[in-house]
């Protein structure tokens, strides 16, 4: 059987509308069962005992005169009442065995009297009350009246009590439980229609769907309730799919900004690449700027002299066609020849001096081979094709290094990260004609090197040094800085040589960045990766 | 009737102890009647009985309340000297009371003695209708054993019926003694007369 709280309210109602009656009638009708049972007792017992001070009182004469018969016909008026099954008198005699001084049966009854009246006053045993009188004139006891009386009116007025009683309790259920059907259609039915129309929300989703209201009572306010929330439910729903439906749009369109935005990021990498590739053609220019430069004063020198032997050559040939040519005159020409070719040789072994040093470092700029190399020549090599521009400054280079510390790894990568270096300097750290020491030193540090390129100009605010790394970041963008120079730096370092770079300055202090690389010595085999790499 | 009566109790007063002297002889009597057994069984039994009817006569008689002296006067119950019914008598009353009166016997010689009695046994006495005459208008209950005791004027008559002692009551007699029988009494009578007697 299931607990009463899973019961459904139906069964409950109904349970507490036919309990409480049926308790409530059943306790009503157990007191006045009690009751009735007391009082049908006490008023049996009143009466029998009326009638026994009748009998003992109008039998002590027959007593007093030994008059049996007049005895039995006063016990004879018992007659009357039918329950009295047996009645004795007793003499107060001493003789014992003397028995029934008179006795009554009622017809029918065959139980002979005691022998000597019970001891008991009275007894209440089974289906008899027995019960004994002494029969007395004033104070003395002349004799006892036995009674013998049946309980089988009491008990069958009792039972035919009970029966009306059961009766009662039983129709009492039954309205009940009329009482209960009736009460259902106001309570129990509205709820169980509340709890239908929940299931049928929550089963559908529907939440526009409203509950009947029947009645106005807490049932009444529980469907307004209950209303109440399916529209609070129903409206949140709505905004919340409105929300998605605004949601969904915003990541639409977030979608297609972001896929703008990954081909602007796309235009701006290719143009970054293309802007690296132009600066590090116009590096190249500036080198043979650099490079003509360097060569034009050998050149020309040799032209002079060229021109100069070629003028003395026709003014000789033009004696010697006019036999105006003197021996004399020959012996200038000569020592004039002399002196012009050894210009000419001179100034066009120092061009091809010069043109064969910068090719080294022209081919290695725009090229990333990794190659074994002396590290102090070639930093040389690097600052001579940047003559041209530190001459028009006051300042000076200084360059430590062991002049046999050798290092395998791009050349080209190191001439075009000292040459930014130093334009940063050039362009950024020094007013112009201020003088200054730019410094490097290099050193090796067990299987890396370290290089330190230091100036003493006027530094950098901290902002600066911060965003230093970041592309085009410049402060002279109108005075041709493109801001691409300390990246390509930082690129370099990091991805072709496979190093580190830290960069250290404060205002009035100059700036120093430091460069930690691998010597390359033991990592010859990793080159393919730099190759493909060093593309960029 | 009644001054009559007060009359007649004033000028008969009890002659003192004059009844002792017959006591050796009823004593004697019994005696007499107890050395014979089958017949003293029998007299015996039936004088105790009557003894016994005697007292509870007692108790379903109201005398008048003037005819005794006190609340607590004794009741007196008197028999004449030498009848056989004494001895049980003195035995069925011995320190009995009835209605806070205690029982008291008396032996009489004559009617001069009775004046004082509540209740006189006559037997079968001879001299029973001297006595009823002497005692008429007195407040006193007369019980005799002979056939015509009632029709002389006597209030309860003894007798025999299928050999048990019973009783018949001349209830006109009592009412002119001023004694009350009892209705209960009468119930249990043999029989109730009304006869006035001699």
């Amino acid at each position: 059987m299931r607990r009463f709280h899973d019961q459904p309210i139906r069964s409950k109602l109904m349970i507490a509308i036919v309990g409480t009656s049926g308790l409530a009638v059943f306790l009503a009708s157990a007191a006045v069962m009690g009751y009735q049972w007391v009082n049908a007792r006490n008023a049996m017992l009143r009466d029998l005992a009326a009638s026994m001070q009748i009998i003992a009182a109008n039998s002590t004469a027959a007593l007093s005169f030994h008059d049996a018969a007049a005895a039995e016909q006063t016990l004879s008026a018992l007659r009357a009442k039918p329950d009295i099954a047996l009645a004795c008198i007793y003499a107060q005699s001493a003789d014992s065995q003397a028995g029934a001084f008179a006795s009554y049966h009622k017809p029918g009854h065959a139980a002979p009297c005691p022998p000597r009246p019970p001891a008991d006053y009275l007894s209440l045993t089974q289906s008899r009350l027995r019960r004994t009188l002494p029969i007395t004139i004033g104070p003395e006891v002349i004799g006892k009246l036995y009674i013998e009386r049946s309980l089988d009116d009491f008990l069958y007025s009792l039972a035919r009590y009970l029966a009306v009683l059961l009766l009662a309790l039983l129709g009492s259920i039954a309205m009940a439980f009329g009482m209960s059907t009736l009460l259902q259609r106001f309570i129990a039915r509205p709820i169980m229609s509340l709890a239908y129309t929940a299931s049928r929300v929550s089963e559908s989703k529907d939440y526009s769907i409203r509950a009947p209201k029947s009645n106005d009572d807490e049932v009444g306010w529980l469907v307004d309730s209950f209303n109440d929330m399916l529209a609070q439910v129903d409206s949140r729903d709505r905004a919340l799919e409105q929300a998605r439906a605004e949601l969904e749009a915003r990541v639409d369109e977030t979608a297609r900004a972001n896929s703008e935005l990954q081909r602007t990021l796309e235009r701006l990498r290719q143009t970054q690449e293309q802007l690296v590739q132009t600066e590090k053609m116009a590096s190249l220019g500036g080198l043979v700027a650099g490079i003509a430069h360097e060569i034009n004063t050998p050149i020309g020198i040799g032209v002079t002299a060229a021109s100069t032997l070629r003028a003395k050559t026709d003014a000789l040939n033009r004696e010697y066609e006019a036999n105006s040519l003197t021996h004399s005159g020959l012996k200038r020409y000569v020592d004039l020849a002399n002196q012009s070719t050894d210009i000419i040789l001179s100034n066009l072994n120092r061009a091809s001096e010069l043109i064969q040093s910068f090719k080294q470092v022209a081919v290695d700029q725009s090229s990333s081979e990794r190659r074994r190399f002396a590290v102090k020549p070639y930093l040389s090599e690097i600052l001579l094709s940047l003559r041209p521009k530190l001459k028009k400054t006051r300042l000076r280079v200084e360059v430590h290094c062991d002049d046999r510390l050798e290092i395998n790894s791009y050349p080209g990568a190191l001439a075009q990260i000292l040459t930014n270096l130093v334009m940063n300097s050039v362009i950024h750290a020094y007013d112009p004609d201020q003088s200054g020491t730019l410094s490097i030193s290099v050193e090796p540090l067990g299987d890396r090197i370290r290089l330190r390129y230091s100036d003493d100009g006027k530094g950098m605010p901290p902002e600066h040094v911060g965003r230093v790394f970041d592309p085009f970041f410049t402060t002279k963008r109108g005075a041709g800085g493109s801001g691409l120079g300390m990246h390509i730096v930082f690129n370099l370092v990091t991805q072709q040589l496979g190093g580190t770079v830290t960069l250290h300055s404060e205002l009035g202090k100059g700036t120093t960045v430091e460069i930690v690389m691998p010597a390359g010595e033991e990592n010859q085999h990793e080159q393919p990766r730099y190759a493909t790499e060093g593309r960029r | 009737v009644k001054s009559q009566t007060d009359k007649t109790q004033t000028g008969c007063l009890p002659p003192g102890a004059s009844w002792r002297r017959r006591v050796p002889a009823a004593l004697a009597g019994l005696a007499l009647l107890l050395s014979q057994p089958g017949l003293a069984q029998s007299d015996d039994l039936e004088s105790r009985v009557k003894a016994a009817f005697l007292f509870n006569f007692t108790k379903f008689v109201d005398w008048p309340p003037e005819s005794f002296a006190s609340a607590s006067a004794p009741l007196d119950i008197c028999v004449l000297a030498g009848d056989p019914l004494a001895g049980a008598l003195d035995e069925a009353v011995r320190g009995k009371s009835v209605n806070s009166h205690p029982l008291n016997v008396r032996h009489i010689q004559g009617s001069a003695e009775a004046r004082n009695c509540k209740l006189l046994y006559l037997g079968d006495s001879g001299q029973a209708r001297d006595l009823l005459i002497a005692l008429r208008g007195q407040s006193v209950l007369t019980v005799g054993d002979t056939p015509e005791f009632t029709r002389a004027g006597g209030m309860i008559r003894f007798l025999l019926v299928d050999g048990k002692v019973r009783f018949e009551v001349n209830r006109s007699a009592a009412e002119q003694a001023r004694l009350t029988l009892s209705s209960k009494l009468l119930s249990v009578a043999h029989a109730v007369t009304d006869g006035s007697g001699g």
